[in-house]
């Protein structure tokens, strides 16, 4: 089965999947915990995603980032390997449009795997800039329990969405995964030669079961490298490994109350999130007597 | 423990969702196997466990007086107006005449001897992972005349769509139930359907089955967040505060419960004088704290807008411009003029 499912541009138009499509994605998901949706997106979403990245993180040359990313917390900007950063995008410009978060194509996919009151958990990019070394292979989050007989076979409870703002060839280092890692045991060896990578198109995204074995390739190209991660979870999932000690979901308060009604729940973390600032002791001050 | 007993169960025997720490255990802040074997066999069957004595009552009572310093002036009433506050707000209803606070682990609720207490971590660590993390710390009060709470779970089976899964999953996270002040029948402890937490969802617990028991200072209950439960009504002329801590597994995340609200609310001051031995279920609390320390620090920080080319800084000539136009920057804003 092809890890690889083609969206036609009458489907990424309508916001949902043809029957036969969706059902060619959830089976190879399912198997391999992977799968890669060519032109889930359109160009121009991409093009303006990246403008906005660009304002926010392009005028960062890779000095600035490593002296930026080894500040203490609280610290939008974290390493990730040599070369590599993981930073929290402000979710304001392109980065605050409905059809880049709320995407109609991806949530009509994702409801029925993570629950009708999935949240999204974080909102980051990774940029990996030229000479960036390839990552250890590595899982987002490991198994929910230690016990061997219970973690591989439960259901998935989140999905890592990888959408590359500029083409992505495998010179400027894609995403490797291994197929159906998300199945196996805590410890498990991998073997390069078992790992599948594919070039990326601006408009494609790849989905990751968050149990899936992966690891960012490297960049040998001269071009930074930015990928955006839209993590997707079920309601009662919290990432308490990549995100510790900072913000990683970060829309500003007014446009949370801009959304429809409908949306807010999907977002609600956000909202939790700048509730933090305007928390304080006169909110109830204390009555003694 | 004379003082304790079953309500509502006569048939079965009232001690075994009890486990007592002996002088020497308390004294040691270490269970004896067996002791620990009772308590765990206990929780994974009924899905609750009452503690007696676990902590020092001279610590309840500072609480008790902590809590009084902070929240005596307010009333009934003036919780319920507390309450109906917009958020942020530290007050969320609970049912007529109760009321969850989320209170500052601070003073009285901030002594390591509470959140970190070695007995209690016997139990839990073995259950949920050593690092388990302090998921909400908050208090629970009923005023006199409130009724019995609505029969609920303080959280859902996980993976609800798959009905097989989630009552046989190992416990993800337990509430941790500490009574400021001697509960007896009449002011309402909490009541527990022993068992519930392996029941599948709709399933109805009937009123007439809950079993109950008074808690004295000291004392503690410990309920999978996955077992019925009640506050019982509270027909006592007592204010009842009773101090929830939630542990659990670093993965699980209770939205229901404590949405929009900063739990475990922990300052960064009061983190950094906790003893580094406390510290391992505080780090979701850290977390939290230097969040807040990140959202205050750019409170003012202007919004790169993408139609304000001055907060741009330095962009390629080849990059997409970013007022989001879709063309490149030296073709768009980029253009000499």
């Amino acid at each position: 089965m092809d890890w690889v499912v083609v969206v036609s541009p009458s489907e990424t138009a309508d916001g949902k999947l043809a029957p036969a499509t969706e059902a060619a994605a959830r089976a190879a998901l399912e198997e391999h915990g992977c799968i890669l949706l060519r032109g889930a997106f359109p160009p121009a979403t991409i093009e303006a995603m990246h403008g906005e990245y660009v304002s926010q993180f392009g005028m960062l040359d890779l000095a600035t980032m490593q002296t930026e990313s080894v500040k203490p917390p609280p610290n939008r900007i974290m390493g990730v390997g040599p070369a590599r950063y993981d930073t929290t995008l402000r979710m304001t410009g392109a980065f605050g449009r409905m059809d880049v978060f709320a995407n109609e194509v991806l949530l009509t996919f994702l409801r029925p795997l993570l629950g009708k009151d999935m949240r999204l958990n974080s909102f980051t990019a990774v940029a990996s800039y030229p000479g960036a070394p390839g990552q250890q292979p590595h899982r987002d989050h490991d198994h929910l329990y230690p016990q061997p007989g219970v973690a591989p076979n439960l259901p998935i409870y989140a999905v890592n969405v990888a959408v590359p703002l500029i083409d992505v060839d495998l010179t400027t280092g894609p995403t490797g995964v291994w197929l159906g890692s998300h199945r196996s045991g805590r410890l498990v060896a991998v073997r390069d030669k078992d790992m599948a990578a594919q070039p990326l198109q601006r408009g494609d995204c790849m989905l990751l079961d968050y149990r899936t074995l992966h690891a960012g390739l490297p960049n040998r190209s001269g071009q930074v490298r930015p990928i955006v991660y839209l993590v997707y979870g079920r309601r009662w999932f919290f990432d308490d490994i990549n995100h510790v000690n900072r913000i990683p979901l970060d829309m500003p308060l007014e446009h949370y109350y801009e959304l429809p009604e409908t949306v807010r729940p999907l977002l609600v973390r956000a909202f939790s999130y700048a509730m933090l600032t305007r928390w304080r002791e006169a909110d109830m001050p204390a009555r003694g007597r | 423990m004379a003082t304790m007993k079953s309500l509502a169960r006569p048939g079965e025997p009232a001690m075994e969702w009890i486990v007592a720490p002996s002088a020497d255990e308390r004294a040691r802040g270490q269970w004896l196997p067996e002791a620990l074997s009772a308590a765990h066999a206990a929780l994974r069957q009924h899905g609750c466990l009452l503690l007696p004595g676990v902590f020092a009552t001279s610590l309840i009572d500072a609480m008790h007086q902590d809590y009084l310093t902070r929240y005596r002036g307010y009333d009934a009433g003036a919780m319920l107006e507390q309450s109906q506050r917009p958020p942020p707000n530290p007050v969320g209803p609970r049912g007529p005449a109760r009321y969850e606070i989320t209170l500052r682990m601070s003073g009285a609720f901030g002594k390591p001897d509470l959140f970190a207490n070695p007995l209690l971590r016997g139990i839990l660590a073995p259950l949920i992972g050593g690092d388990m993390q302090l998921n909400s710390f908050t208090i629970v009060t009923s005023y006199p005349g409130a009724p019995m709470q609505q029969i609920h779970r303080d959280h859902g089976h996980l993976f609800a769509s798959d009905p097989d899964v989630g009552p046989n999953l190992p416990v993800y996270a337990i509430n941790v139930v500490v009574p400021l002040i001697d509960v007896e029948l009449e002011t309402g402890p909490t009541g527990v359907w022993p068992g519930s937490h392996r029941w599948p969802s709709g399933i109805e617990a009937q009123p007439a089955e809950v079993t109950a028991c008074p808690l004295r200072r000291g004392d503690c209950m410990l309920l999978d967040y996955r077992t019925l439960h009640t506050g019982l009504p509270n027909q006592s002329a007592r204010v009842r505060p009773v101090l929830y801590m939630v542990y659990a597994r670093g993965w699980f995340f209770d939205d229901a419960n404590h949405f929009g609200v900063n739990s475990p609310d922990l300052s960064l001051e009061d983190y950094r004088n906790v003893p580094e031995y406390a510290r391992m279920p505080l780090q979701r609390a850290l977390s939290q704290a230097l969040r807040v320390q990140e959202r205050d620090a750019r409170a003012g920080e202007p919004v790169r807008a993408a139609g304000d080319p001055t907060g741009w800084g330095k962009v390629g000539r080849n990059d997409p411009c970013p007022c989001g136009s879709g063309r490149k920057y030296k073709q768009c804003h980029g253009r000499p003029a």
